[in-house]
């Protein structure tokens, strides 16, 4: 038990050696740290004050930020402080979704089509490179004709978009490892495709492509926001606090009432930092690459 | 030189694959959509006898058909070249798509020619001060580039130009409109070929911003990738090599370590220029210039599969050539690589 | 390489509109085209319904020699924009084609002309119209959609074979006009641009005496709000039709004006009659109650609409007062007690996407029927699907809405333009799924009394008003008032640029253009 502690204590040496060093890390951190917590908070919200939290007519319409209403109202009176929160815990709860399955999806298909050589390889590439030439927004519509409108449809959509990426990345991290020796002995021994791909491949190539995915987080919200932004088919009702959304409807009022288009800009971009910082950091601290040596020769 | 009659070969059945998915997808996608393409092509009739003008409509349209017939009339009459009328505009499609088309292409032309050189500086000179402040500080901005959305920056960049009482609005000023005589609908070119450089500055100033705001992901990608590629291969022997054979800076890095870069980085640069053709639908918008998006914006409610079928398969094909180019460009220049 | 400084003093003026043009065949165009189609072409006489004044364009004067003969007296001296002259044959022509075109294949606003059985030539500049069963000619002549009169020689150009021949429509939308109007086409981008140029040959300019009118009119295609308050600021639109109203006052302040013009479109709120609850009077009756009005003209119209009363709006023919309900929540409950509904009701309201007023009296009737324990969806769709989900109420009643909002305007000026919504014929536009044997019979009776006896026409349709507003079947939400916001120093728009008859046509021929 006690080893079980000490390993994972052991295991968070990287991250913590990663925050000493790097001012990015840092950054990345508390950014993304406070988008959890207001994440967290939105998702509690309706079980507090109601179901209709998000909707509600709270006050006077257009006003600016104030003590009352920190974020200000909207158009309608609602308050944005409240709408942004709960923006958060959604966009949150999508990008998850989004990253875990492409993320598997990718991985394994990456490992397959370079595991089993020759055809199954041929096809694979094919077909990887089929949905990577698909455009998401096309993805997304077809799946809101299919199975209607909806975070959960569109967020499904993203993942049919983004696995190819990984499978791309896969693939290449993949290939480096297939000829290795100790695959090629257990592959004499006999022992079963999947079980090495399983046990042996994908556990070699996880780490840059976790990082990498991290990293994407940020894509991974502007897309949805973009999508939503544009023709708004990730919310079932146009009342729904989704940033994209707000967004949409409140760029109207950007030359009069800033805030309401401005704030949930600025989440977006917040969140997609804060990944974009903390994956990047990791990169840099995984591949420490020669520096400024050559700096003496120059 | 690597490009064999194989690989030609292989390219078109790959877009020829490539354009038939995309008939079959939008076609299906049109058919399972609510709203009903007869009802538009009726031209959205209010008399009272407006349920036959939407049943003739159909028939017209071919509706009742069975769907397989639909489908295979819609395909053969689209590669046999006869696009048909837009159902929402009752123009030809293949107009249509054309004029809008190279609104967006005249964009996306002057964004990458923008972003590639500003993106590979960056990288280089990231590279090569790699660890220092520098570094971390273009890397740092080629982070926050890539990850704010293109019609945020769009939008900025309109107002901060509106209230300077600099026209960037649309794609050319009303005045000349009716001046231009459109050859090829790049307009840059075009107004060139006519001799008016008041045209060609007009049309230059509005191209300006929203290019800009359409190159700054690309600029950040191309940044982060050239800064990678180039710290891999400056630590390769034949660096140190040609700096101890006393080699300045300059020839080594641009003249050898480059060299190495090109191919990965032009299939990057493929890669980008056909995702951004999406992006640039959002810059449009925001700008209000003619374009793809635009077009797809108004057909897709309408139903209106043959425009929607032959914008689509216009993005596809730029991905495909896009993507064939950068092979062929690699292949010229790296002549080890046999396709 | 030259360098010309831009010409001097050539007038463009730029009108951004939230829609693509549809289409500009004049016999056939029944939808947005019309903004365009008034400057080219023009009809027979104009009317102003406030005032109810004709004015004479293509007619001179007119008369109803029995109740089934109208003569007209053609103007003298004008031509068509490829030279050729107006004349009877042209009348004749126009008109039976557009009639033509409606009997034949259901399209377009040929209905209007079903009446006439022959347009007979008398001479060169007089015709005569023989109608089948008496009608208001005059008014029809004036409507704002297939009035037009155009060249019969288009048939020649076109290559068609005949008049109802598809490839003359093909012709017409390929960018191609030939009318009488005060300018001429230049070129037709349905989907982003039409640009007009002066006919410096109309006949009108004598009349209209102004000194600076447009030379050119580029109508401009510009759907969202944000978009044309840019263009607006960016100078590169004149005129915007779809600011979003809060953005008015400041606009105002910086210098741009306002005009605001009443119209007949008007935001009619259908109840679903045959899905439960909405098959309840007493339901639809409570929600009638509890629709905010007096948030609706601060919030939502921000003051620029009027309460609806009854179908047909204010200033309209066959308007009818008093026809309204007021805001009284408990009245509303008590309703919904009446009716025995317990328990938390989920209705849906589906209205057009992009339609800033739906949006947000969507959002304020959700925020009250909240209070009364109703939970409302709001599904905002583009305009093709809306319709669609409000017809499918005749295929599927509990597919289709509780509530959904039509936006509508006449095509020309009679009061059964509105009440044949909810005729039990039109599987179309009859989204409540009202099926009436009795309020369809009294409304095709006053339709037809229309030419005969004008006041018992009127008569019988505020019975049939009566039935809708006492079964609370539809409720006419308001009457939208249009608001163009334009560049104050550049132009100067006279009473006659605007006529409500006309939905969104600047008759650009008034307007002065200050450089």
């Amino acid at each position: 038990m006690i080893k079980r502690v000490l390993k994972s204590i052991n295991s968070l040496a990287f991250p913590i050696s990663v925050w000493r060093k790097r001012i990015t890390f840092r950054i990345g951190l508390i950014i993304t740290t406070a988008i959890l917590l207001a994440g967290a908070a939105g998702g509690l919200l309706p079980l507090i004050y109601g179901w209709d939290i998000g909707f509600r007519i709270v006050g006077e319409s257009f006003q600016p930020p104030s003590l009352g209403h920190v974020f200000g109202t909207d158009d309608l009176g609602r308050d944005m402080f409240i709408r942004i929160l709960m923006g958060t815990s959604r966009a949150l709860a999508q990008t998850t979704i989004v990253i875990v399955l492409s993320l598997f999806i990718g991985l394994f298909v990456g490992a397959i089509t370079a595991y089993y050589k020759g055809f199954v390889e041929k096809a694979l590439l094919y077909v990887t490179e089929l949905f990577l030439a698909i455009p998401s927004i096309l993805l997304a519509l077809v799946f809101v004709i299919l199975f209607g409108r909806g975070a959960l449809t569109v967020s499904l959509a993203l993942v049919v978009s983004w696995w190819s990426w990984y499978g791309r990345f896969a693939y290449l991290q993949a290939r480096a490892v297939r000829d290795l020796d100790f695959i090629v002995l257990a592959e004499h021994y006999g022992l079963p495709g999947i079980y090495i791909i399983f046990r042996h491949i994908v556990p070699n190539i996880m780490s840059p492509i976790f990082i990498q995915a991290l990293t994407d987080a940020g894509s991974v919200v502007i897309e949805l926001a973009t999508i939503n932004f544009l023709i708004g088919v990730g919310t079932t009702s146009i009342e729904e606090p989704d940033w994209g959304l707000m967004l949409g409807y409140g760029v109207r009022y950007i030359f009069n009432y800033w805030w309401i288009p401005l704030l949930p800009g600025l989440f977006i971009v917040l969140m997609a930092l804060g990944f974009a910082l903390i994956g990047d950091s990791l990169y840099e601290e995984m591949h420490p690459q020669l520096k400024r040596r050559w700096k003496l020769w120059f | 030189m690597g490009i064999t009659l194989n690989y030609v070969v292989k390219r078109i059945v790959f877009s020829t694959a490539i354009v038939l998915g995309i008939s079959i997808i939008t076609y299906v996608f049109i058919y399972l959509a609510p709203g009903d393409p007869a009802y538009v092509w009726a031209g959205r009739p209010r008399g009272p006898l407006a349920s036959e003008a939407i049943a003739k409509a159909r028939v017209e349209l071919g509706l009742d058909q069975p769907i397989y017939v639909q489908f295979s009339l819609h395909v053969f009459r689209f590669f046999s070249g006869n696009w048909g009328l837009s159902i929402r505009f009752k123009q030809s499609v293949f107009s249509l798509v054309m004029r809008n088309f190279a609104s967006t292409l005249e964009l996306l032309l002057v964004s990458f020619t923008i972003s590639i050189p500003i993106g590979l500086l960056l990288g280089i000179y990231s590279s090569l001060y790699r660890g220092s402040r520098i570094d971390a500080a273009i890397n740092s901005l080629s982070i926050v580039l890539s990850n704010t959305p293109r019609f945020w920056i769009g939008l900025a960049m309109l107002l901060a130009f509106t209230s300077l009482n600099i026209p960037t609005y649309g794609r050319i000023s009303d005045n000349f409109r009716g001046e231009l005589i459109e050859r090829i609908g790049l307009y840059l070119v075009d107004s060139l070929l006519q001799g008016r450089l008041d045209i060609f500055l007009d049309v230059f100033i509005r191209i300006i911003p929203p290019a800009l705001a359409l190159s700054l992901y690309p600029i950040g990608a191309i940044a982060r990738v050239t800064r990678i590629s180039l710290s891999e291969a400056l630590q390769e022997e034949f660096v140190r090599e040609a700096v101890s054979l006393g080699l300045p800076r300059n020839i080594v890095v641009y003249g050898y370590a480059l060299r190495g870069l090109i191919p990965s980085l032009v299939q990057a640069i493929g890669l980008f220029f056909s995702y951004s053709l999406i992006e640039a639908m959002a810059v449009e918008y925001v700008f209000g210039r003619e374009g793809l998006g635009n077009l797809l914006v108004k057909a897709i409610p309408a139903n209106d599969f043959p425009l929607v079928t032959a914008a689509l398969v216009i993005v596809a094909l730029v991905y495909v050539v896009t993507n064939t180019v950068a092979d062929i460009v690699q292949a010229l220049i790296n002549p080890r690589v046999t396709m | 390489m030259t360098y010309k400084p831009t010409p001097s003093v050539k007038r463009v003026v730029a009108y951004a509109y939230r829609d693509a043009i549809t289409g500009i065949d004049p016999g056939v165009e029944f939808d947005t085209g019309v903004v365009v189609l008034h400057l080219i072409y023009e009809p027979l006489l104009k009317y102003d319904p406030l005032k109810n004044e004709f004015t004479p364009l293509l007619a001179v004067s007119w008369e109803k020699i029995n109740d089934t003969a109208w003569l007209f007296v053609l103007r003298d001296g004008v031509k068509f924009q490829d030279g050729t002259p107006l004349d009877a044959e042209a009348v004749k022509f126009s008109i039976e084609r557009t009639r033509d075109i409606y009997s034949e294949t259901g399209r377009g606003p040929g209905y209007i002309w079903s009446c006439v059985e022959e347009v007979i030539v008398v001479n060169r500049t007089a015709v005569l119209f023989k109608l089948s069963y008496p009608a208001r000619v005059d008014l029809i002549a004036s409507g704002a959609y297939g009035a037009f009169i155009y060249s019969p020689k288009v048939v020649e150009y076109s290559g068609a074979t005949s008049p109802i021949d598809p490839r003359l429509e093909e012709w017409f939308n390929e960018g191609n006009a030939i009318g009488t109007g005060p300018y001429k086409l230049a070129s037709y981008r349905p989907e982003s641009e039409v640009r007009l140029v002066k006919n410096d040959e109309w006949w009108g300019w004598k009349e209209v005496n102004n000194p600076s009118p447009p030379d050119e009119v580029i109508v401009k295609i510009i759907e969202t709000p944000e978009a044309q308050e840019s263009g607006l600021r960016a100078k590169s639109i004149d005129i915007a039709t779809n600011i979003p109203r809060v953005s008015i006052p400041g606009l105002e302040s910086q210098g741009y004006s306002k005009v605001v013009i009443s119209s007949y479109h008007n935001f009619i709120l259908v109840f679903n009659t045959r899905r439960y609850p909405t098959n309840i009077v007493e339901v639809r009756k409570a929600i009638a109650y509890a629709i905010p009005y007096d948030e609706l003209i601060n919030t939502v119209l921000r003051g620029y609409g009027r309460i609806g009363s009854g179908l047909v709006p204010y200033g309209f023919p066959g308007y009818i007062e008093n026809l309204t309900y007021k805001h009284d929540l408990s009245l509303a409950q008590k309703l919904l007690e009446e009716a025995g509904l317990a328990g938390r009701i989920s209705l849906e309201i589906v209205i057009t996407a992009g339609y800033e007023e739906e949006e947000k009296f969507a959002s304020l009737l959700k925020d009250s029927l909240a209070k009364l324990g109703i939970e409302l969806t709001i599904t905002s769709l583009p305009w093709e699907f809306v319709k669609e989900r409000g017809a499918s109420v005749w295929v599927n009643p509990n597919e289709a809405p509780h509530l959904i909002i039509n936006d509508w305007w006449p095509t020309y000026p009679s009061p059964y333009e509105y009440y044949y919504i909810f005729h039990k014929d039109d599987k179309e536009w009859n989204w409540a799924g009202y099926e009436d044997e009795e309020y369809s019979q009294i409304i095709d009776e006053a339709f037809v009394l229309e030419g005969v006896d004008w006041a018992k026409s009127m008569e019988l349709y505020a019975e049939a008003a009566q039935k809708i507003f006492n079964n609370a079947i539809a409720i006419n939400l308001w009457d939208m008032m249009h608001i163009y916001v334009y560049d104050g120093g550049k132009l100067v728009f006279r009473e006659e640029a605007f006529n409500p008859l006309y939905s969104y046509v600047i008759f650009f021929q008034y307007v002065e253009v200050k450089t």
